[in-house]
């Protein structure tokens, strides 16, 4: 029993020993690369508008010069009916189109925004930029009542 | 912040690879997961105390391991016949002894959370506190259960003693 005792002692003492010596495996050459490179560009993708990608602000701004001129268009004339000398029905139809693509495209930059700012920041302060932006906007309101008329 | 963080990298990148290659033993597989690790470890860095980074990034690494374990097959850990499909364990080509091995093989067959305890333990040598906080167990939990993976390594490594 004694020399039985000693044997699974100096087996386990053994074991230990071995686990030991069993080294911490060198990462390779491919991950040390990768790795390297995380400060570079993680801090590059850093280098956004409240975490969206470029294109997001910049095709909300390339929206508003498109709306400021369907918004002109449209208002420019007082009367509106039959007798709009300046412009067509056909350019007329266009420019409600252009408004209604970039108010689908402002509101779409919106809710990401909001979910970016309500991430980010603070849930209050997210509810203003979900906000139906065409509620805002009485012409288009207009132009329905004009159409039934 | 970028030199601090690629100190840690200095410091923590064998140990990572190490442990998700006993975890995981597809290669490109681990390679993913340690990037992904230090990945978080870059956006949480300034949240992290300092002399919490090693046991925290344990804890990722081995999250990250688990996760793609399940989502290999949910019973993978259940599955003896695993040990068939897999490729070659860490340290492969290496010149180690065959009973060396045979314990690399013993340690991958275990189950976790004992295999990741004798990984950072056993092979690491990671202190009791930063084993706990990689394994979000208690002191005397990483005791009891490294004392079960003891035993179960001991049992798998038993024919040797022949």
């Amino acid at each position: 029993m004694n020399n039985q005792d000693n044997t699974s002692e100096h087996w386990e003492a053994q074991i230990k020993a071995m686990l030991r010596e069993l080294e911490i495996e060198r990462a390779p050459a491919s991950l040390r690369a990768r790795l390297k490179r995380i400060p570079t560009e993680e801090s590059a993708g850093s280098r956004r508008w409240l975490g969206m990608p470029r294109w997001v602000p910049v095709g909300a701004m390339a929206a508003v010069p498109l709306l400021v001129l369907a918004m002109v268009m449209m208002t420019q004339s007082p009367t509106v009916g039959p007798q709009q000398p300046e412009y067509t029905e056909a350019e007329i139809l266009q420019a409600r189109q252009d408004v209604l693509t970039a108010f689908a495209y402002l509101e779409r930059v919106g809710e990401r925004t909001g979910r970016q700012i309500e991430d980010e920041l603070a849930e209050q302060l997210s509810s203003g930029v979900n906000d139906n932006v065409a509620r805002y906007m009485p012409f288009t309101n207009q132009s329905e009542q004009e159409d039934k008329s | 912040m970028s030199r601090r963080f690629r100190q840690w990298v200095q410091a923590y990148q064998d140990q990572a690879w190490t442990l998700a290659r006993y975890m995981l033993r597809d290669p490109s597989e681990a390679e993913d997961v340690c990037q992904e690790s230090f990945v978080k470890l870059w956006h949480h860095q300034d949240k992290i105390e300092v002399e919490k980074v090693k046991p925290w990034l344990m804890k990722v690494v081995r999250n990250g391991c688990l996760d793609r374990i399940r989502r290999r097959r949910p019973e993978w850990e259940l599955d003896a016949e695993r040990e068939r499909d897999l490729a070659p364990g860490p340290l492969e080509g290496l010149e180690q002894s065959e009973t060396g091995r045979d314990i690399r093989a013993a340690i991958e067959g275990l189950k976790e959370p004992y295999r990741s305890l004798v990984v950072l333990r056993d092979v690491h040598e990671h202190s009791y506190e930063e084993v706990a906080g990689t394994l979000e167990l208690s002191m005397s939990q990483v005791k009891v259960y490294l004392h079960r993976a003891r035993k179960q390594l001991r049992e798998r490594l038993a024919p040797l003693r022949a």
